[in-house]
């Protein structure tokens, strides 16, 4: 634990100093780009995924037992785990972080989607059959609507978990808000540390009202209710 | 790939695998498989003598749902590694203290929405019947509450567990030791025929624990009178798993 020679404040070593937030901005800007593009990457990719994934789960019984089987398996292999084993196949290339979480958001959307989808109520399928719609205009004007809170509450959970987990890619170097914490444990600065753990939460917070915010601009029948 | 020896990955992790010396020792398998253990299990005690009472007694007076349920959202929105580091960096120092405190932090939230959840959903017609046999609220609580709650403590329990022993994986990154010691080891000298080999270990301790707390709970539940399951309430859902 070496103190290295970043002036007179590391020696004090303090929890907080608003004189590293304002001397790093650009380095906080540039973390917060990388840091949000992975989230979004493998937000996208698990929700890609997810989809045909819980449609296929509802065909019959078996699959949808051995999808989310799976996903449970897939879920207790700890990130630090995976990260560090794709490592020698993508480097330090975006996909080493990218696919892992990408594989978790999916489990937690798979169950959401299929959640959301057996809730939908019989009633509601009966009457848009009895009006002559079409499966695939019940799927898009009745079951994918009805569904979306589900489905929502899963894309927030996933999206808050994601960019908790970016945070371990930086043991490998990736960028994000996770190197200069892993570099801070290095360095044992306090502050660098504090400022980007404080920069993980605001932004799964600010990412969590985001979605909400959509929710409810998505489904506004369901404003009148509450 | 940057080994210096003309080796596959595969050859390597079998390699690593059938080594005698990786079995014995201070950096053995068996020694790892300990510290594991008791990292998770000194955490999950500590969490669970918290937890556990304090959901209970919630849940039995029907109060404070809304600090539990926010309990449970902010862990979800806290890194576990950046609080780990921050401990670490802290009056704690590197090693064991800073791994069991992150832990057990995390492992409340689960069990304390669960017990909480799961007496305070325990039928109002029950607690009527319980205390119109002259049972007094202790009696109700632990004699008609907590014995009907019970599957879902449990599943509460099993959660914070696999929750616990995937984290502590995480210990190795500020010295302590437990499996995560071959991942953060082998990475620092680019052998990845430990890191694989670690990931397995892992991996495998971690399913077999999930599916042996899954059979604790389905015969927790099978023998607690309960011939349905319990459900969660529509609001708190079923408890997503948490990715670590």
């Amino acid at each position: 634990m070496a103190l290295s020679s970043r002036g007179a404040e590391e020696f004090s070593n303090p929890w907080f100093s608003w004189s590293y937030i304002t001397t790093h901005t650009h380095d906080i800007l540039a973390a917060t780009r990388s840091h949000v593009t992975l989230t979004l990457l493998a937000v996208a990719i698990g929700m890609a995924v997810a989809f045909p994934l819980a449609l296929l789960g509802r065909r019959a019984r078996w699959l949808r037992g051995g999808v989310l089987g799976l996903s449970n398996v897939l879920y207790s292999i700890p990130s630090l785990a995976a990260i560090v084993a794709l490592e020698p196949i993508f480097h330090l290339e975006i996909w080493t972080v990218v696919l892992p979480l990408a594989a978790y958001s999916l489990v937690i959307l798979v169950r959401n989607i299929l959640t959301g989808l057996d809730e939908v109520p019989a009633e509601s399928l009966e009457a848009a059959r009895g009006m002559g719609l079409g499966p695939l205009r019940i799927f898009y004007g009745v079951e994918l609507p009805l569904a979306l809170p589900s489905i929502l509450a899963g894309l927030r959970i996933a999206t808050v978990s994601t960019i908790e987990l970016v945070v371990i890619g930086g043991y490998i170097g990736q960028n994000g808000y996770g190197q200069p914490i892993f570099e801070g444990l290095h360095d044992n600065y306090r502050a660098e540390i504090s400022t980007y753990v404080l920069l993980t939460v605001l932004l799964a917070l600010v990412a969590d009202l985001l979605i909400l915010g959509g929710q409810r601009l998505l489904t506004p029948w369901r404003r009148a209710r509450t | 790939m940057a080994t210096g020896a003309n080796v596959s990955i595969p050859d390597q992790v079998w390699q690593w695998l059938t080594t005698a010396a990786n079995y014995s020792g201070p950096g053995g398998v068996p020694r790892r498989l300990a510290e594991h253990a008791a990292l998770a299990g000194i955490s999950m005690a500590i969490a669970a003598a918290l937890a556990l009472p304090l959901g209970v007694i919630l849940g039995h007076l029907r109060r404070g749902g809304l600090i539990v349920t926010s309990l449970a959202n902010a862990s979800r929105a806290i890194p576990v590694v950046g609080v780990l580091i921050l401990l670490a960096v802290g009056p704690l120092g590197i090693g064991r203290s800073p791994a069991i405190v992150a832990l057990v932090i995390f492992a409340i939230p689960p069990m304390l929405t669960n017990a909480f959840t799961g007496v305070r959903e325990v039928d109002e017609d029950i607690r009527e019947a319980a205390r119109g046999m002259g049972m007094n609220a202790r009696q109700v609580l632990l004699q008609a509450e907590v014995p009907l709650a019970l599957p879902l403590i449990a599943a509460g329990v099993r959660l914070a567990g696999v929750q616990v022993w995937a984290t502590a994986t995480l210990a190795a990154l500020v010295g302590s030791g437990g499996f995560g010691r071959f991942i953060v080891d082998g990475y620092a000298i680019q052998d990845y025929g430990q890191v694989y080999g670690g990931v397995i270990y892992i991996a495998a301790t971690a399913v077999l624990l999930e599916v042996g707390l899954a059979s604790i709970e389905g015969w927790l539940r099978r023998h607690s009178g309960q011939s349905r399951s319990v459900t969660l309430p529509a609001v708190l859902g079923p408890p997503p798993p948490q990715p670590l």
